[in-house]
C-alpha cells in the first residue's frame, strides 16, 4: 500500500519556485493496478518519483507498507527500492551490456550466486517472453522488446510495487497492447501493485482499477476508473475527456439536418437501443443514428450515441424527457 | 642541406625518443589524474551521486585556472617545481612536470564531459532498483562512459604532443627542441621537415589507433 499524506514537493530555482505537487493525499491499495494522468508538467513524474525516493519530498509524507520513507537512509533506503521496480519512457538499458547482463547486475549487486543468476533471468526472460533475445544488445531491440527487458529487470529481486512512467509513450498502438497485457499479468500472477503514468486516457480504462487526475501540482479528481470517466465531476476532468472522444458532426451533414441532435449518455447495464426504438414506436417520432459508441471499462459498457430526432417540436420535447427518464444523461447539441 | 645525414638521423631518433618518453609519462599521469578529478568534479555534481557544490565548485575553478594560462607561460611558471619534483629546470624530466598538470585539468574536463554524457535516466534507473553507488559507478557509469573515454585520451594524448613540442622553446629536448635550435636558429631546413614529418605521423598514428580502439569497442553493441 502507498499514502501520500499532504505530499508537496517544490523546486527552488535561482528566482522562482516550481510547486511541482501541492498537497497531495491519496491511498493506492496493495495489488490495484493505478492510474495517473494529467496535462504535461502536472506533476505526475514528480510524484511518482517520490515513492521510491527519487525525489525527496518538500513537505508531507509517503507512506509504503505503512512505514513513512522520507527519513530512510542508507541501506533501509536500498531496501525499500529493491522492493519497488521502475520502468520508463525511453526504457533506460545500459547500452553497453546485453539483455542478461542488464538484468544480472540487480542480482549480482544483491549477493545473487552465478547459477541463481543465470537461472533467475532465464526465468524472467521467458515470463515477460523474450527468451531468444537473451545475449542482444539493446540496439538490436525494438520498442516493445527493450521495454520487456527493463520489466525483468525491474522485477528481477521480486518487487512487489512497479512504479510505471509512460511506459507505452514511446510504443506503436499494437506494441502498446502486448506491455499493457504483460504488465495485467504482472499484477494479476504476481500480486504486484502497478502505478502508472500515461497521458493516453485508452491506457487507463484498459488496465487500471482506480485513477487520479493531476493539473498544476493538485490531484483534481480521483476514483474509480469508471466512475471518473462515465461521470467526471472536475471541469478538468471534463475537458480531458472531451479532448480524447473528440467527435464533430461535419458540416456537410449538420446543413442537412432539420430536427434536434442530441447526445445521449448511458451506463452501466441500460442498453439504448431498444429505449430508442421503444420511445420512436410510443411517440411517432423518426430518428436517425449518426455516431455510436460503446466502451467498456472494467468490463463495464459505458456509451454514448448522437441521433438525430425528426418530427414536430412538441413531438421532439416529449422524446427528449422521455429519453431523459431511461438514459443517464442527454445533452441538446443542435436543435434546428 | 643533408651534408651530414647520419648525424641528423642521430639527433632525430634522440628527439624522438625524447618526446615518446615526454608524451607518455604525461599522458599517463594526465589519465589518472585527470579522470579521477573528472570523475569527482562529475560525482559531486550529480544528485544521484555525490552532489556537493562547494567541492565542486572548488574544483571547477581549479580547473578553469589551469586551462586559462597559456602553456608556455605555465611551463616557465612550474619549472622551479619541476626542480623540487624531479630535481632538474631542463630536459624533458623537467618538462614533463608542467606538461602533466597542464594535460591533467586539459582531460580532467573532458572525462568529466563523457561521465556527464551518458544517460541520467539509465544511471537513474539503476539507483532506483537500490544497487549502491559505488557499484552503479563501477559497473554502469564507467563502461557507458568507456567509448567516450577512450576517444577524449586521443584528444589529449594529442594535446600532449602538441605542448611537448612547444617544450622545446625551453630547452626540453624533443623533437620541438630540435626544429627549434637546428631548424629555426641555424636555418636548417632538412631538420625542420623531418620534424615536421615526425610529428605528422605521430598525430596520424595516435588519431588513428584512437579511432581504431573505439570502433572495436562499439561494434560489440
Ligand atoms: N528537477 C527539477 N528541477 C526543477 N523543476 C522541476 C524538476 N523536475 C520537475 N520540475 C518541474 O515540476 C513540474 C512538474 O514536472 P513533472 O515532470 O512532474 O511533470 P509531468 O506531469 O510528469 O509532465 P510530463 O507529462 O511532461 O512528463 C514542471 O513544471 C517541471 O518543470
Ligand atoms: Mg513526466
Amino acid at each position: 500500500m502507498i499514502e501520500f499524506r499532504n505530499t508537496s514537493v517544490s523546486f527552488r530555482q535561482k528566482k522562482n519556485t516550481t510547486e511541482a505537487v501541492r498537497d497531495v493525499s491519496l491511498t493506492i491499495e496493495k495489488g490495484t493496478i493505478y492510474g495517473i494522468v494529467g496535462g504535461s508538467g502536472a506533476g505526475k513524474s514528480t510524484l511518482l518519483r517520490t515513492i521510491n525516493r527519487l525525489q525527496p519530498v518538500t513537505g508531507g509524507d509517503v507512506l509504503v507498507n505503512g512505514e513513512s520513507i522520507i527519513g530512510l537512509k542508507g541501506s533501509r533506503l536500498r531496501e525499500l527500492r529493491k522492493n519497488i521496480g521502475m520502468i520508463f519512457q525511453h526504457f533506460n538499458l545500459a547500452s553497453n551490456k546485453t539483455v542478461f547482463q542488464n538484468i544480472a547486475f540487480m542480482l549480482e549487486t544483491f549477493g545473487w550466486s552465478r547459477a541463481d543468476t543465470e537461472n533467475r533471468v532465464t526465468e524472467l526472460l521467458r515470463f515477460v517472453n523474450i527468451p531468444e533475445k537473451r545475449d542482444e544488445y539493446p540496439s538490436a531491440l525494438s520498442g516493445g522488446q527493450k521495454q520487456r527487458v527493463a520489466i525483468a529487470r525491474a522485477l528481477a529481486n521480486n518487487a512487489d510495487i512497479l512504479l510505471c512512467d509512460e511506459p507505452t509513450s514511446a510504443l506503436d498502438a499494437e506494441t502498446t497492447l502486448s506491455v499493457l497485457e504483460l504488465l495485467r499479468k504482472i499484477n494479476r500472477e504476481l500480486g504486484v501493485t502497478v502505478v502508472i503514468i500515461t497521458h493516453e486516457l485508452d491506457v487507463v480504462k484498459s488496465i487500471c482499477s482506480r485513477v487520479a487526475v493531476m493539473e498544476n501540482g493538485r490531484v483534481v479528481e480521483e476514483g474509480d476508473v469508471y466512475d471518473v470517466f462515465s461521470s467526471p465531476k472536475s471541469e478538468f476532468t471534463r475537458l480531458l475527456i472531451k479532448r480524447t472522444q473528440n467527435f464533430e458532426i461535419p458540416e456537410g451533414i449538420l446543413s442537412e439536418i432539420s430536427g434536434d441532435v442530441l447526445k445521449i449518455t448511458y451506463r452501466g447495464e441500460s442498453a439504448v437501443g431498444p429505449v430508442l426504438s421503444d420511445i420512436a414506436r410510443e411517440t411517432g417520432a423518426d430518428y436517425n443514428i449518426l455516431h455510436g459508441k460503446i466502451e467498456y471499462i472494467n468490463g463495464i459498457p459505458l456509451g454514448i450515441l448522437y441521433v438525430n430526432i425528426l418530427g414536430s417540436s412538441e413531438l421532439r420535447e416529449t422524446v427528449r424527457e422521455k429519453l431523459r427518464e431511461k438514459t443517464s444523461e442527454v445533452e441538446v447539441l443542435y436543435n434546428v | 642541406m643533408f651534408e651530414n645525414i647520419p648525424k641528423l638521423v642521430d639527433n632525430t631518433l634522440r628527439a624522438l625518443a625524447q618526446t615518446g618518453y615526454m608524451v607518455v609519462i604525461s599522458l599517463a599521469v594526465s589519465i589518472v589524474l585527470g579522470g579521477l578529478l573528472g570523475l569527482l568534479i562529475y560525482l559531486t555534481s550529480e544528485e544521484l551521486f555525490l552532489r556537493n557544490r562547494v567541492i565542486n565548485n572548488i574544483m571547477n575553478v581549479a580547473v578553469n585556472i589551469i586551462r586559462s594560462i597559456p602553456f608556455l607561460i605555465l611551463m616557465i611558471f612550474l619549472l622551479p617545481l619541476s626542480k623540487l619534483i624531479v630535481g632538474t629546470k631542463i630536459g624533458p624530466d623537467a618538462v614533463i612536470v608542467p606538461l602533466s598538470i597542464c594535460n591533467t585539468a586539459f582531460f580532467a574536463r573532458l572525462a568529466e564531459a563523457s561521465f556527464s554524457e551518458v544517460d541520467r535516466g539509465v544511471i537513474e534507473a539503476f539507483v532506483a532498483s537500490g544497487a549502491p553507488k559505488i557499484s552503479v559507478i563501477t559497473k554502469i557509469l564507467f563502461p557507458e562512459a568507456f567509448p567516450s573515454f577512450v576517444k577524449n585520451i586521443t584528444v589529449t594524448a594529442l594535446s600532449v604532443l602538441g605542448y611537448s613540442a612547444m617544450a622545446g622553446l625551453v630547452g626540453g629536448g624533443g623533437l620541438g627542441d630540435l626544429a627549434y635550435r637546428y631548424g629555426y636558429q641555424q636555418y636548417k631546413t632538412d631538420v625542420l621537415l623531418v620534424c615536421i614529418i615526425l610529428l605528422i605521423v605521430l598525430v596520424q598514428l595516435i588519431q588513428y589507433t584512437g579511432d581504431g580502439i573505439v570502433s572495436r569497442i562499439n561494434k560489440k553493441r
